[in-house]
């Protein structure tokens, strides 16, 4: 995109910023729903595009297009998720892996860091998307985690690991977009960054679990684990770029079962605040604790089959299978390659505004292969898991899968008009030229240090409209690369901060939040979801920012 | 009713994204159809917020 006249002024930034502030006031203000927010927002977003930034109707339609043709490609992790976590729900799978990850990390807050900081992460490694949120947050649920905790926990767990994974998306669309003068340095400047939410991370989902108890009694496992996540991303990025999330978080996930055997995780606090399960959990917890002191340990096991019909690994296996089938389809090149020559894409002409935002024709928009794409990952394990469950008689004998499609409906429909709207907005204020306003209005006001602690908040107002780390680095990392070069500051260090707050604002990217809210049902609550997440990627990005400046001062 | 809005709107959208992709290249007549179906699908989502629950937030 090239934006050769666009206004800069204080009115055209104020009225860039409008959709998105009335997007943000009724989620979190008035508690509006999104399907019914986003649309207002949209309205704002396109009377603002043509009124004032001279966009055409016929860039309008292209930018609905696109915006549509995206919010499919996201539907099709959320509708398939949706249908995976019904076949486990219906099956009462969750009661089994709830009593068996009791057994196996008896620490509530370790199996919670595990849950909703290292394995998210983990899938974040393999496969973006909104995938972590869609597989983590339903488990969370069925753990006992309260549902909004279930959906903020892992988007801010997860956060970190969004800029160098999905085996390189991020960093693979950055490398298309814009030149690096020296990679290794920035690898070193993004990786100390970005090891700032990954921390964070840890540190707020303990807070949120029992304040300063949880962190004291987590401590040692997020210092554990956050030092392989950062420490081992920094050393493994120059040397295998897209897998070094996948290896750290592989590492840490390893980690955390060895931490649930030291004996500091094995001891019972009477006094554990635990603020983020249910009721109903924390009762069924106290029975297992007084069961397990009171000498009846393995009689329980046999109660808790008898209970479910299902032991711990015939109730995880969708999930194994889901793991087995990624790494075989996204990590084994030859089969990846194979798979990948399926490619779904819808031709667009080129647009332009009076303003000259120019985009240019493509033949295949955002082309997907439906083969590796994580929704069929999805299905394919929602099929297995129905055949498993059904095999093993864990459904009623009336049961039919219809019930399934019908229950996952329930809350998809929601999210399908939610999450179109979302992205209409997205490519609405893209092709008009909004979002280049926003950017470069923060660069032009900015003086240098100013702007060296900005940079990652342009990364995060990219992320917050597009709901996607590579998307606000395809959009803002060329236009991060020339500012910094004009004032003078290191490009890598101005896409290092570009990258890390790109990935500190997917926590409160609309897109994912919403995903994970309508995987666990309270699709209505987004609004209460953003609010929880606000304050920790704000707080995160201005510790990003000092540390931003002070290795500006230091170089 | 709720539900019948979202069904609506979203059946509407695909209709739109159809006309849009094939009309981009023919008749502007068609895009515009297209353009006016979404505007329609999101009118009819934004109206969800004054349409009667039925069994909104399940799992709170």
């Amino acid at each position: 995109m090239a934006a050769t006249e666009l206004p800069i002024t204080v009115l055209s930034w104020t009225v860039s910023s409008l959709p998105i502030l009335a997007l943000l006031l009724l989620l979190i203000w008035r508690r509006w729903s999104t399907s019914s927010a986003a649309p207002a927002a949209l309205a704002i977003g396109a009377v603002s595009a043509i009124a004032l930034f001279h966009t055409p109707l016929r860039t309008m339609a292209v930018a609905a297009g696109k915006g549509i043709w995206d919010a499919i490609f996201i539907l099709y992790v959320i509708w398939p998720a949706l249908i995976l976590y019904n076949t486990v729900e219906k099956a009462r799978a969750f009661i089994a892996i709830q009593q068996g990850i009791r057994k196996l990390l008896p620490d509530r807050l370790l199996v919670v860091l595990a849950f909703a900081w290292v394995l998210s992460s983990f899938i974040q490694g393999i496969a973006g998307f909104g995938t972590p949120i869609a597989i983590t947050s339903p488990l969370l649920v069925g753990l006992g985690v309260k549902p909004v905790y279930a959906v903020v926990l892992p988007l801010i767990g997860a956060a970190w690991a969004n800029m160098y994974g999905t085996l390189g998306a991020g960093w693979f669309a950055t490398l298309a977009v814009v030149d690096i003068p020296n990679r290794e340095l920035l690898f070193l400047y993004s990786g100390l960054l970005i090891w700032i939410p990954n921390l964070a991370g840890g540190l707020t989902i303990a807070w949120m679990y029992g304040r300063l108890w949880a962190l004291k009694r987590g401590f040692p496992a997020i210092a554990v684990i956050s030092l392989l996540h950062g420490g081992l991303q920094i050393i493994l990025l120059p040397f295998i770029t897209p897998l070094a999330v996948f290896f750290a978080s592989a590492a840490a996930l390893g980690a955390t079962f060895l931490l649930g055997r030291w004996s500091f995780y094995r001891q019972h606090d009477e006094d554990e605040p635990d603020r983020v399960f249910t009721e109903e959990s924390k009762r069924a917890a106290r029975e297992e604790e007084e069961r397990f002191h009171g000498g009846r340990k393995d009689d329980s096991a046999g109660e808790d089959k008898k209970e479910t019909g299902l032991s711990l690994a015939a109730a995880l296996a969708p999930y194994a299978f889901l793991a087995a089938i990624s790494i075989i389809a996204l990590m084994i090149p030859f089969i990846r390659d194979f798979l990948e020559q399926v490619r779904v894409g819808l031709p667009f002409p080129e647009t332009t505004t009076e303003y000259g935002v120019y985009n240019e024709a493509t033949d295949a928009y955002s082309s997907f292969t439906p083969l590796t794409h994580p929704g069929t990952l999805l299905l394919l394990s929602a099929l297995a898991g129905y055949l498993l469950f059904r095999k093993k008689k864990a459904y009623p004998p009336e049961f039919t899968p219809g019930a399934i499609i019908l229950s996952a409906s329930q809350d998809a429909l929601p999210a399908t008009t939610a999450i179109t709207a979302l992205l209409l907005i997205s490519k609405v204020m893209d092709h008009s030229g909004q979002i280049i306003i926003l950017a470069l209005g923060v660069a032009h006001v900015a003086p240098t240090m100013a702007y060296v602690g900005a940079s990652n908040f342009i990364g995060l107002i990219g992320s917050l409209i597009t709901s996607s780390n590579t998307a606000s680095n395809v959009l803002f990392a060329p236009l991060q690369a020339t500012a910094a070069q004009a004032e003078g500051i290191q490009v890598e260090l101005a896409l290092a901060g570009q990258f890390a707050g790109g990935a500190t604002g997917n926590a409160i990217s609309p897109g994912d939040a919403l995903l994970g809210a309508a995987v666990t049902g309270i699709s209505e609550r987004l609004g209460v979801i953003l609010a929880r997440a606000l304050p920790w990627s704000i707080m995160t990005a201005c510790i990003i920012s000092a540390a931003t400046m002070l290795i500006y001062v230091l170089s | 009713m709720k539900q019948k809005l979202y069904i609506y709107s979203s059946l509407l959208v695909i209709a739109g994204l159809a006309l849009i992709s094939s009309g981009l290249e023919r008749s502007p007549l068609i895009w515009q159809a297209g353009l006016a179906l979404v505007s329609i699908a999101m009118l009819l989502s934004f109206l969800t917020h004054w349409a009667p629950e039925k069994n909104a937030d399940r799992k709170t």
